[in-house]
C-alpha cells in the first residue's frame, strides 16, 4: 500500500526517515541519559543554583554549546531545503515545461464525483477496449471548446503506462452543480492538488506500472466526500 | 432629583438600544431554524438491486408523505429523481426506475399509472414501460395498527440509457442510484397510544451524554455551594453565590472559570471523538451517518482549539501571570471577564446547531467555497450560527489578548524586568502579541463568510466573481500563528515545571527568550505550508516551504536548552515532572513529522491525509494537553491549598500516554499508505486492522482522563496540605499563601535578582547590554 517504490514520494522517504531516526535517537538517548543520571537520589542534594521564592536565579549559559545547537540544525534545515527544492522542480515545475512530451487529460471534479476527459488519440483505440469510451464535446471553464480528441469514459480513468501523464484539474460549473474545492489524490504515485473554481490547476505523474489503483477526493467537499472515489487503471504495454 | 431622573432616562436609552441591537441581530440571522424541511438529500447507502450504478449523485424526493398515518387510509405518494449529470430529457426510454419498500401497509398504482408501476415482494416499482421517466405516483395505504412506525425506504436510479441496442451487460455503467429513508409514525404513536421502544441514535447518545453533562454539571455547581457551607444552606443563597461568580471580576476567579468551562468542553470534545472513532473501527461501518460523522470531527476540531486548549491556557495565563510578576490584579479586569463571557455565549452559538440535528459540517479550518454555500448540497444549516459563534469567539480573544499584554507591559513589579521574567510570562506574551496581530485576518474572513452565508454577498463564490482561494488565505494567516498560540504557552509551562523538578535555573535563559521571539515573527510567515497542493505558483510554494523548515531551528533550541537545563540537576519525579518529560518526547516527535510536510515530493502525498491527523495531534496532544495537564498538577496547589494525588496522577500519565502514542502513531502508517483525513468511512479492508486498535486506544485514552476529573474533584476537599511553595519554584507566586488573598498582593512584593552577587556588568551597547540582560537605568 502507498506510493509506489519508483515515485519520488519513495525516495524522499527515505532521507526523511534517515535525518528523524538521526535526531530522533540522538535527542531520546540524551533525555533518557539525563534522566537517569541526574535523577534525584537523596532530597538533600545539592545543586549549583538555589532557587528560592521571589529570587531570579542565578544564570547560566554556554555560547558555546547554544551556537552548536543553533548552526548544526541550520545546516540540516538548509540542507533538507536544498533537496526538497529539487524535489518541487520534479514534481510542479519539469512536467509543465515546453518541450516534455505528455499525455493530456482533464479531471473534472463535481459533488460528488469525477468526469474524466482525454485529449490525446494514440492510444484512445487501444483503450477502447477497455474503457467503453464515447465522443463528446467538452467546453472548458475558461471556454475553449474541445470537439476532437475529448473523450469521457464511464467513470473511471484510463491512463496509459509510461508516459508523463498531466491532468488539468477543474470544477464543473454547469450552473446547477455548487462550485466548491476538491482534490483528485492517487496515493499510488503519491500525487493530489486541489480543483479551484474558476481556476484551472494541474498535476502531473508518471505510471509506470499496469493494475488498478484507487482515486480518492482529498479536500473537504460535503456531505458525501468520503464517496467521491473512482478508479485508476493503468492498460497496454510498459515498454 | 433632577439627576435621578436623568439616570433613568439614561437608563432607558440603553436598554432600548440594547433591545434593538438584539432585534436586529435577530433579523440578520435568517437561518435560526435548523430543521431540515424534509428529507431529501442524496444517500446512497444501499442497493439498487438491478443496477450496479453505485452511489452517487441521484436525489429522490418522495412528496405526499403525512406526518402521521391514520389507519386504513389511502395517500398518494409522488416519487420523483433528478440527477443533473445523467442527462434525461433527449433520451427517448430508460430514464429510470425506483423501488419502494414499507415495513407495513400495502402498495397499489396510482391514478393513470397502472401500466407503468406494479407491485413486487411488499413493495412496489416501476413496470418496464414505467422506465422511460423519473417521476411516478402510487398509492399506500396505511395498516389499521395506528401505533406503531412505518418505515420506507426508496432507492431511485437515475440511468442515462446507454443500453440502445439491448445489450443490458453495458446498460448499467454509468447510471447512478441513491436511497431516500423516512418514518410515518401512526396516529397513536404520536398520542401516546403505544409505549414504542426506539433504538437510540449516536446523535441521540451524543445529545443524550451532552445534557447529561450539563445536569450534572450543574448538580456539582449545587453542591459545590452546599459544602461550602453545609449549615446556612438556603437556594437564595444559592443565586447569590452564582451572581458572585457570574460577575466576578478578580483574575483568580475568572481564572477558574476558564478552567471549569475549558475542562467540560476537553471532555465533550473528547466524547465527539470518541464517538466517529467508533464509526471508523471497521470498514464500510454505518454506526453514524455522513451528516453526523461530518459535523461530529467539525465540532470536535472547534471544540478543542477554541473551547478547550485556548480558554485552559487562558484559565493559566489569568490565575498565574499576575502572581508572576507580583501584580494585584490584572490590567483590565473587567475586559477580562467580558473576554470570558463572550466566549461561554459563543459555545451556544457553535452547538446550536447540533442540538437541532444541522451541526455545521464545515470542519475547523471552514473552507470557503463550500462553508458559504447554502441549500441541499451546501453546508448545513446550523452552519450559519457556527460562524456566528466563531465571530464572537474571535471578539473574545481580542479582548483578553489585549489585556494580558498590556498586563506584562505595564504591570511588573520592581526587579521583574523583560529579561527577569519567567518564562511562562513570556510565552502568554508572546503568544498572547501573536494572537492579536492574527485575530482580524480570521474576524475579518468569518464576517465576509457570514455576509455570504446570510446576506448574499459572493466574497468567496467564484461562479460571480469571488475569491475561491481567498479564505484559504486569510484563514491560514490566522491559522498558524493560532498552532504556535496554543502551543508557546506549553513551551513556558515546561520550562518553569524543568527547571523547578531538576533543581536547577533555565539552560540559556536568553536564547530561550530569543528562541520565543523567533517563532513568533516566524510564525507568520509560514502559513502557505498549508496551501502547497491548492495551485499556488511554485515560487511562493518555495518559498513557505523555506521558511517553514527554518522554523525548526529555534523549536530545536528550546528543546536541547531544556536537556541541558536537566544536566547536573537533581530531578524529582512528581506527576507534573512526568508529563514534561512526557512533552520532551511527543512533542519532538511531532516535531519531527512537521518536518515531512514543506517537502513537494511528500506533501503532494500526505497533505489531508492521515499523517497529518498523526502529525497534529502529536503537537496538539502530545504538546499542549501535556503542556496544561503539568501545568495542572504543578499549580493546582497553588490555586487550592492541597495537592492532586501523586498516585492518581501517576496512573493517569502512564495510561494517558502509553494510549495517546496508540491513537496516534499509527496514523501516520494510515496516512502513508494513503487514507484520507474527514471520511465518514473507507472500503479499503487492509487499514481496518490499525483502525480498530486506534479506536481501542482512543476509548482507554478518553476514559483516562475521568482518573484526572475524579482527581480533582477529591483533592479539593482531601489532597495533601501544602505552604507557599511546595515544589521549590523560584518566581513571585511560590511567595504568597495558597490559594493566595484579593487583591493578590497586599503589598507589590519586590523580585531580588541571584545574578547580582555574582556579576558586575554595566554598559556595553544595546545588544550586549540585552545579552547580559542589564536594563538600562
Ligand atoms: C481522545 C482523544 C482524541 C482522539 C481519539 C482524536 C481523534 C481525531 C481524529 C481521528 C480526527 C480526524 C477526523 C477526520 O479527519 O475524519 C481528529 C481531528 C482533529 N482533532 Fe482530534 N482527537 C483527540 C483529541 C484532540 C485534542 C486534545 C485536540 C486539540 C487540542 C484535537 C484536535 C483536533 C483537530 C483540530 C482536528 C481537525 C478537525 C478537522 O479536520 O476539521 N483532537 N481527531
Ligand atoms: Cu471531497
Ligand atoms: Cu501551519
Amino acid at each position: 500500500m502507498g506510493p509506489a517504490d519508483y515515485t519520488i514520494f519513495r525516495s524522499l522517504m527515505k532521507t526523511w526517515n534517515f535525518w528523524s531516526l538521526v535526531v530522533g535517537i540522538l535527542t531520546f538517548a540524551l533525555l533518557f541519559y539525563l534522566i537517569i543520571r541526574f535523577r534525584q537520589i537523596s532530597p538533600k542534594e545539592e545543586t549549583p543554583e538555589k532557587l528560592t521564592p521571589g529570587v531570579f536565579p542565578k544564570e547560566r549559559d554556554n555560547l558555546t554549546l547554544e551556537l552548536t545547537w543553533f548552526i548544526v540544525p541550520t545546516i540540516l534545515v538548509l540542507y533538507l531545503t536544498f533537496i526538497a527544492w529539487q524535489s518541487m522542480i520534479t514534481v510542479w515545475v519539469d512536467p509543465y515545461s515546453e518541450d516534455e512530451d505528455t499525455w493530456d487529460i482533464t479531471i473534472e471534479a463535481y459533488q460528488w464525483g469525477w468526469n474524466f476527459y482525454y485529449h490525446d488519440e494514440i492510444l484512445i483505440t487501444e483503450l477502447n477496449e477497455t474503457g467503453n469510451f464515447t465522443t463528446s464535446t467538452f467546453t472548458t471553464p475558461t471556454g475553449t471548446e474541445i470537439v476532437d480528441g475529448a473523450y469521457t469514459g464511464d467513470g473511471n480513468l484510463y491512463l496509459p503506462c509510461n508516459r508523463v501523464i498531466k491532468a488539468k484539474l477543474v470544477t464543473l460549473n454547469d450552473g446547477g452543480e455548487l462550485p466548491v474545492l476538491h482534490a483528485p489524490f492517487i496515493p499510488e504515485w503519491g500525487i493530489k492538488e486541489d480543483t479551484v473554481p474558476g481556476i484551472e490547476t494541474s498535476m502531473s505523474f508518471t505510471p509506470k506500472e499496469t493494475g488498478t489503483f484507487d482515486l480518492f477526493c482529498a479536500e473537504y467537499c460535503g456531505q458525501q466526500h468520503s464517496k467521491m472515489l473512482a478508479k485508476v487503471h493503468v492498460v497496454g504495454a510498459c515498454g | 432629583m433632577v439627576k435621578g431622573s436623568e439616570l433613568m432616562n439614561k437608563n432607558k436609552i440603553r436598554v432600548i438600544s440594547l433591545l434593538f441591537v438584539i432585534f436586529i441581530a435577530l433579523a440578520a440571522t435568517p437561518q435560526m431554524t435548523s430543521y431540515p424541511t424534509g428529507v431529501n438529500r442524496a444517500n446512497g447507502t444501499t442497493g439498487c438491486a438491478c443496477h450496479s450504478g453505485g452511489a452517487g449523485t441521484t436525489t429522490v424526493i418522495v412528496d405526499g408523505m403525512p406526518d402521521s398515518f391514520v389507519g386504513g387510509t389511502s395517500y398518494e405518494l409522488n416519487i420523483t429523481i433528478s440527477n443533473p449529470n445523467i442527462a434525461g430529457a433527449e433520451l427517448s426510454s430508460n430514464m429510470g426506475g425506483f423501488r419502494l419498500f414499507a415495513t407495513d401497509g400495502t402498495f397499489s398504482a396510482g391514478e393513470n399509472y397502472t401500466d407503468l408501476v406494479q407491485v413486487m415482494d411488499g413493495g412496489i416499482t416501476h413496470t418496464e414501460s414505467g422506465n422511460d421517466m423519473r417521476s411516478w405516483v402510487v398509492v399506500w395505504t396505511a395498516p389499521d395498527n395506528e401505533g406503531q412506525i412505518v418505515d420506507f425506504t426508496v432507492h431511485g436510479n437515475a440511468v442515462n440509457g446507454n443500453a440502445v441496442g439491448n445489450i443490458p451487460a453495458d446498460g448499467n455503467s454509468g447510471d447512478k442510484w441513491s436511497t431516500f429513508q423516512a418514518s410515518i409514525p401512526g396516529a397513536a404513536a404520536l398520542g401516546g397510544g403505544a409505549i414504542l421502544i426506539e433504538q437510540a441514535e449516536p446523535y441521540e447518545v451524543a445529545i443524550a451524554a451532552i445534557t447529561f453533562g450539563i445536569a450534572l454539571f450543574s448538580l456539582m455547581l449545587v453542591y459545590v455551594f452546599y459544602r461550602n457551607n453545609p449549615d446556612g444552606f438556603n437556594l437564595n443563597g444559592l443565586t447569590e453565590w452564582l451572581k458572585k461568580w457570574m460577575t466576578t471580576t478578580d483574575h483568580k476567579e475568572v481564572g477558574t472559570l476558564y478552567f471549569v468551562f475549558s475542562f467540560l468542553f476537553l471532555l465533550i470534545g473528547g466524547i465527539f471523538a470518541m464517538l466517529f472513532r467508533l464509526q471508523l473501527a471497521v470498514a464500510d461501518n454505518d454506526f453514524l451517518t455522513q451528516d453526523q460523522y461530518n459535523s461530529f470531527f467539525t465540532l470536535h476540531g472547534t471544540t478543542m482549539i477554541f473551547l478547550a486548549a485556548m480558554p485552559m491556557i487562558a484559565a493559566f495565563a489569568n490565575w498565574i501571570i499576575p502572581l508572576q510578576i507580583g501584580a494585584k490584579d490584572l490590567a483590565f479586569p473587567r475586559v477580562n471577564a467580558m473576554g470570558f463571557w463572550m466566549l461561554a455565549f459563543s459555545s451556544v452559538l457553535l452547538y446550536g446547531g447540533v442540538m437541532s440535528g444541522e451541526g455545521a459540517d464545515i470542519t475547523w479550518t471552514m473552507y470557503a467555497p463550500f462553508s458559504n454555500s447554502l441549500g441541499e448540497k451546501g453546508a448545513s444549516a446550523g452552519t450559519t450560527l457556527f460562524v456566528a459563534g466563531i465571530i464572537m469567539l474571535g471578539i473574545s480573544s481580542t479582548l483578553s489578548g489585549v489585556n494580558f499584554i498590556a498586563t506584562v507591559m505595564t504591570m511588573r513589579a520592581p526587579g521583574v524586568t523583560w529579561m527577569k521574567m519567567p518564562l511562562f510570562t513570556w510565552s502568554i506574551f508572546v503568544a498572547n502579541a501573536m494572537l492579536y496581530l492574527s485575530l482580524p485576518a480570521l474576524i475579518i474572513g468569518t464576517v465576509y463568510l457570514y455576509f455570504d452565508r446570510t446576506i448574499g454577498t459572493h466574497f468567496y463564490d467564484a461562479a460571480v466573481g469571488g475569491d475561491p482561494i481567498l479564505w484559504a488565505h486569510l484563514f491560514w494567516y490566522f491559522g498558524h500563528p493560532e498552532v504556535y498560540v496554543v502551543i508557546l504557552p506549553a513551551f513556558g509551562v515546561v520550562s518553569e515545571v524543568l527547571s523547578t523538578s531538576a533543581k536547577r535555573s533555565i539552560f540559556g535563559y536568553k536564547s530561550m527568550v530569543y528562541a520565543l521571539a523567533g517563532i513568533g515573527v516566524l510564525g507568520f510567515i509560514v502559513w502557505g505550508h498549508h496551501m502547497l497542493t491548492s495551485g499556488m505558483d511554485p515560487t511562493f510554494r518555495l518559498i513557505m516551504m523555506l521558511t517553514t523548515m527554518l522554523v525548526a531551528i529555534p523549536t530545536g533550541v528550546k528543546i536541547f536548552n531544556w536537556l541541558a537545563t536537566l544536566w547536573g540537576g537533581s530531578l524529582v519525579f512528581k506527576t507534573h515532572t512526568l508529563w514534561a518529560l512526557g512533552f520532551l518526547v511527543t512533542f519532538t516527535m511531532g516535531g519531527i513529522s512537521g518536518m515531512f510536510f514543506p517537502v513537494a515530493g511528500l506533501d503532494t502525498h500526505f497533505h489531508d491525509t492521515y499523517f497529518v491527523v498523526a502529525h497534529f495531534h502529536y503537537v496538539l496532544v502530545g504538546g499542549t494537553l501535556f503542556g496544561m495537564f503539568s501545568a495542572i498538577y504543578y499549580w493546582y496547589p497553588k490555586a487550592v491549598g492541597r495537592k492532586l494525588d501523586e498516585k492518581l496522577g501517576l496512573l493517569h500519565f502512564i495510561i494517558t500516554f502509553i494510549a495517546m502514542n496508540g491513537t496516534f502513531w499509527p496514523m501516520h502508517q494510515l496516512g502513508i499508505e494513503g487514507m484520507p483525513r474527514r471520511y465518514h468511512t473507507y472500503s479499503v479492508d487492509s487499514w481496518s486492522e490499525l483502525n480498530s486498535f486506534i479506536t481501542m486506544s482512543a476509548l482507554i485514552m478518553g476514559f483516562a482522563q475521568l482518573i484526572l476529573t475524579w482527581n480533582i474533584i477529591r483533592s479539593y476537599k482531601y489532597g495533601e496540605k501544602c505552604g507557599k511553595d511546595p515544589w521549590g519554584g523560584w518566581s513571585l507566586e511560590w511567595t504568597t499563601t495558597s490559594p493566595p488573598p484579593t487583591p493578590s498582593f497586599h503589598e507589590i512584593p519586590t523580585q531580588e535578582d541571584d545574578n547580582l552577587h555574582h556579576v558586575e556588568s554595566t554598559g556595553g551597547g544595546m545588544f550586549s547590554r540585552m545579552w547580559k540582560g542589564v536594563e538600562p537605568k
